[in-house]
């Protein structure tokens, strides 16, 4: 809210420089957010957190600055004027007693319209108000002095002088004092005559009963609206007022009776014949407390808390700047805050409001020492400590770490044909664009990907994202999950490159490493059958303890060209965080013994049936010689030329050496013939 | 026999000078040197000369030994270097090429600055935990004092959750609807419901609101959530690890000021300011002239989120407090704009 330093000035003494009050009010938590200059005025923007709807006034934040500077306030006095005794010339009835607690009305009569003095309209000026006419002018310059909104009506157009508080009725129209006629629920509080609604309460007038030229009699209203009402209805009409902002915020008892009067006193005071009339006030809420209840404050707790001892008297004269009424009995204090501040309620409250007047910065810095009784016991705790360890695995390898949306588009899950029954939505998205919470992590890297291609020029490049998916089964479930790309420029990745594999292998290798240094062992690679978006015969899941940890291959073109990234050719693996984490042991290493007799390779070439896997190989010549085979290595897959269709030609490396004596070249000629036989009777292989 | 002492070594001397290469060298070096080597013939005669003779040609002899053992050193020293000059100009690198390309991985600024700041206050004995993103309106709002009808739980600001059949909204009977936690203040009562004081937690998490994108704006982001909760936790402790942070995520000499704030989970609330870093607290167009940039909220916990967790407010208190991470990545980093966290163009995240 805007506060003019000089309108300030009116009600507290400012004995120190602009820029000194705005840090004062600041480090006070009224956090002046600029210093702005209108008419040559000086005026400040603060900011006003929620808990304090008092300070959004004049006279509040005068109450402040009083209290910081140590000083008073000066409340411009008013004239109270009695009701008359007359029979009452208007009637109110509040029908909805819970959204409207205290409603009263004050009947002007014999006022003469006019544009306002130079004083008035200068400061609503200075608020960016427009100027109307004195009695509209009055009851605004009300509420930005009290806090307190008011309303004004031409007292002749209520039909039936009759004021009634009501839920409008379903279809209900009002135009408003702005000219835009607004459609009314049955949930919404209006203020009406007998015939229609004359106001939407606590939000805009209607046009009906405005104050215009004409008018000869006002009604000024000051009721207590239900905050919640008032914001439901201004939302949903999308409309919000200098009144219905603070009504939200929740409006005091204190100010609605001075700011009604006030304004009174200064429309009787603008126009010498008005005389004020008749004074209404009803209530039919027995629960608005005009007292507050009162605090007990422990003076050891205030210093326990802050770690910081406060003499008493200051204390004290603290909580009285701000209006608390204070008596010290022994320990402690027994403390009545004023009506106005409905935030304190409970000792921690006043400590809050002691330490920020006497000033945080007075409260020392201790750093606590590290306990040794801390959740120990609890392993999720690890969780964050592990996707540590995975995350730099694959920095290390040479990826890029991403992190995309995890709100996805139905469009971009019906790419990868995903059934989209019973996912996961936002049901208030801000765009169809991300309207689903991901169950795979597939499109919106695929988005990712198509973006930097887009923008970029690099033929080669690797990413990986570490994130969460959602789904929907008997309950809300969330899995954690690796996803790695490796996206080649088709132009420099042949089609041969890509029949033999090499992205994937690749990619596998990458897969190979991460998880040897993760101590994963033992995963296997499966064929399977592929999910739509891989590629037939480049697709394999990864076999963990005889689940499934993971899976591999290419993406297929038609999915490529629907995230418009047909121009690469590009592999993925997709992980299961979970078990990765349930299973790694990355600082569980036993060294094994570096073998000191010297190691002999025989190179092996033979060719072989298309559709045998090398691991089936590998394995028989492990099988075949447990105790002097150490490693296989494999060097070359070839097909094409001088090889038959439905074969393969393929050349490993087998180290030969024994962890007890030095191998002899016959002894190894002996053991590698055996190897060869066995290949040749179970595979029925041809050398080369 | 001394004329022949010299005579050889003059011969010596041309031959070795003007030796090309170390292997004719060695050769010269065993035609004196060897032992059926001049020189030792030499040696191998003093004894059938007169004894009178002897010292003096024995010592001529050996005077011409060191004297050709030299000759020989000094010339292989300038062999070397001549073969090494011609090394050089045969292969004469440039230098100042550049060198092979090794794919370095980068690890997202959110995960680095997330890392760093657990990491931080680890030593402090801060555990790092996590909590889940879809959460309950009682773990969102009523159980951190958010009460029914307040603003932030209105559908501008918190996304929730329904099921895209039919987009039958997802609720249970007793923690309300489900929801994208839009905070990770979530952590604290999870935390809390499950485990007993004290305890000493940081939890890092994505968070989710309705705002529209711009440059500083996101509907998803990341938190960082910090609560500590004993016997005897004071505003100073509060104040002294939040210090102790920023000194260690920017720079020692960071000054920070609290400034007092609301929120409905503590009380008192705080938001922390460090100066400047951009201008050192002179003032500029990142801190709006103040000289101060706003970083994080905190605060001594509510006795009303204890009560509601079922700890005993009259024995424990504790403090609290969350900060956004891309906030400070982009102070730390001097990123402009929010919207390259999520785009992830390479040459943004190589740069890390």
């Amino acid at each position: 809210m805007k506060f003019p330093v000089n309108w300030l000035k009116e009600y507290v003494k400012i004995p120190i420089s602009i820029d000194k009050l705005s840090y004062k009010l600041t480090m006070a938590g009224l956090e002046v957010v600029s210093i702005i200059k209108k008419n040559k005025e000086p005026i400040f923007d603060i900011e006003i957190t929620p808990n304090r709807p008092d300070l959004l006034s004049l006279i509040g934040v005068a109450r402040e600055i009083a209290a910081l500077l140590e000083t008073h306030v000066k409340i411009p006095q008013t004239k109270h004027f009695n009701s008359s005794k007359n029979k009452p010339l208007l009637s109110i009835e509040i029908k909805n007693n819970a959204k409207c607690r205290l409603y009263t009305a004050k009947l002007i009569k014999n006022v003469k319209i006019h544009n306002s003095p130079a004083w008035l309209k200068n400061k609503l000026d200075l608020m960016d108000i427009r100027n109307v006419n004195n009695v509209v002018d009055i009851t605004n310059f009300c509420l930005f002095e009290t806090g307190h909104p008011l309303h004004a009506f031409d007292y002749d157009k209520i039909a039936g002088k009759k004021i009634i508080i009501r839920h409008a009725k379903s279809n209900e129209t009002i135009i408003t004092i702005d000219g835009k006629k607004r459609k009314l629920t049955n949930q919404d509080l209006v203020i009406a005559d007998k015939e229609k609604p004359i106001a939407i309460a606590g939000i805009i007038g209607g046009k009906n009963t405005e104050v215009t030229n004409k008018t000869k009699n006002v009604v000024i209203e000051s009721a207590y609206f239900d905050p919640i009402s008032i914001r439901k209805t201004a939302r949903r009409l999308n409309i919000t007022t200098e009144s219905s902002y603070r009504f939200e915020r929740g409006t005091s008892l204190d100010m609605l009776n001075y700011s009604s009067e006030r304004a009174t006193n200064l429309i009787v005071d603008s126009t010498k014949t008005a005389e004020p009339d008749i004074f209404i006030k009803k209530s039919y809420n027995k629960k608005i407390s005009t007292a507050s209840k009162t605090i007990k404050l422990n003076l050891k707790k205030i210093e326990k808390y802050l770690d910081l001892k406060i003499d008493r008297n200051k204390i004290i004269s603290i909580l009285k700047s701000m209006q608390v009424k204070c008596k010290l009995q022994k320990d402690f204090i027994k403390a009545i805050p004023p009506i106005s501040r409905q935030d304190l309620t409970r000792d921690v409250d006043l400590i809050e409001e002691i330490a920020r007047i006497y000033g945080y910065e007075k409260v020392s810095s201790a750093i606590p020492k590290p306990s040794d009784k801390n959740l120990h016991e609890v392993n999720q705790l690890s969780v964050f400590k592990k996707n540590k360890i995975v995350r730099s695995t694959f920095i290390n390898l040479g990826l890029n770490e991403i992190i995309s949306y995890s709100l996805i588009s139905k469009k971009d899950l019906k790419k990868i044909k995903y059934e989209i029954e019973n996912v996961i939505q936002v049901n208030n998205p801000l765009s169809i664009e991300q309207e689903i919470l991901r169950p795979n992590m597939i499109p919106s890297l695929l988005k990712i990907i198509s973006s930097n291609i887009k923008n970029n020029n690099e033929n080669y490049f690797r990413l990986f994202e570490i994130g969460k998916t959602y789904y929907l089964k008997n309950n809300l479930a969330e899995k954690n999950e690796i996803i790695i790309a490796i996206c080649q420029l088709q132009e420099t990745n042949s089609m041969k490159d890509f029949k033999q594999g090499k992205l994937f292998y690749n990619l596998k290798g990458i897969l190979q490493t991460a998880f040897k240094k993760l101590g994963i062992s033992n995963i296997s690679y499966k064929a399977a059958i592929p999910q739509y978006i891989y590629y037939p015969g480049t697709f394999a899941e990864l076999i963990f303890k005889n689940k499934k940890i993971g899976t591999i291959g290419y993406v297929l073109e038609k999915v490529c060209e629907d995230f418009d990234i047909s121009s690469y050719r590009l592999v993925l693996a997709n992980l299961n965080l979970d078990m990765i984490n349930k299973y790694m042991k990355p600082y569980e290493y036993m060294y094994k013994k570096i073998i000191k007799y010297p190691a002999s390779y025989r190179d092996i070439s033979f060719i072989i049936d298309k559709n045998i896997y090398s691991s089936k190989i590998e394995n028989l010549i492990y099988e075949t010689e447990k105790n002097t085979v150490s490693n296989i290595e494999f060097l070359d897959q070839y097909t094409g030329k001088q090889i038959p269709l439905d074969k393969k030609s393929l050349t490993y490396r087998i180290t030969y050496q024994a962890t007890d004596r030095t191998l002899e070249d016959n002894e190894i000629n002996k053991i590698h013939q055996k190897i060869i036989n066995k290949l040749k009777t179970n595979f029925n292989i041809q050398l080369r | 026999m001394i004329k022949e002492i010299e005579k050889l070594n003059k011969e010596a001397q041309n031959s070795i000078s003007s030796c090309k290469n170390l292997n004719e060298l060695q050769e010269l070096k065993v035609t004196y040197l060897g032992k059926k080597g001049r020189i030792t013939n030499i040696l191998k005669t003093i004894g059938k000369l007169p004894a009178k003779q002897r010292p003096k040609i024995g010592q001529k002899a050996n005077e011409l030994k060191n004297k050709i053992s030299s000759y020989i050193n000094s010339h292989k020293k300038l062999l070397e270097n001549t073969k090494q000059e011609k090394i050089k100009e045969e292969i004469n690198l440039d230098i100042t090429l550049p060198g092979d390309k090794i794919p370095a991985g980068s690890k997202h600024p959110i995960s680095k600055i997330t890392e760093d700041i657990c990491e931080i206050l680890s030593p402090l004995g801060f555990k790092t935990v996590l909590g889940p993103e879809m959460e309950t309106e009682y773990h969102n709002f009523e159980a951190l004092n958010i009460p029914t009808e307040h603003p932030s739980r209105d559908v501008f600001d918190t996304f929730y959750l329904g099921n895209s059949k039919n987009a039958k909204v997802l609720e249970t009977n007793k923690t309300g609807k489900w929801l994208l936690r839009s905070q990770t203040s979530t952590v604290q009562i999870r935390i809390m419901e499950n485990y007993s004081p004290p305890l000493k937690i940081v939890a890092p998490g994505k968070v989710y609101r309705p705002d529209t994108p711009d440059a500083s704006h996101s509907f998803m982001f990341h938190q960082i959530e910090g609560l500590m909760v004993d016997k005897n936790v004071t505003f100073s402790q509060l104040k002294g690890t939040l210090l102790f942070l920023a000194q260690e995520l920017f720079t020692p000499d960071i000054k920070v000021r609290f400034r007092p704030h609301f929120f409905p989970f503590t009380e008192p609330s705080v938001e922390m300011d460090i100066s400047c870093i951009i201008c050192q607290g002179k003032g500029c167009r990142v801190c709006s002239n103040t000289g101060w940039l706003e970083i994080l909220g905190a605060g001594m916990v509510d006795p009303n989120v204890f009560k509601t967790v079922g700890y005993n407010h009259n024995k424990y208190t504790g403090f609290a407090f969350g900060m956004g991470v891309e906030r400070l990545a982009m102070l730390k980093y001097g990123i402009e704009d929010i919207r390259l966290f999520t785009e992830n163009d390479i040459r943004f995240l190589k740069q890390f």
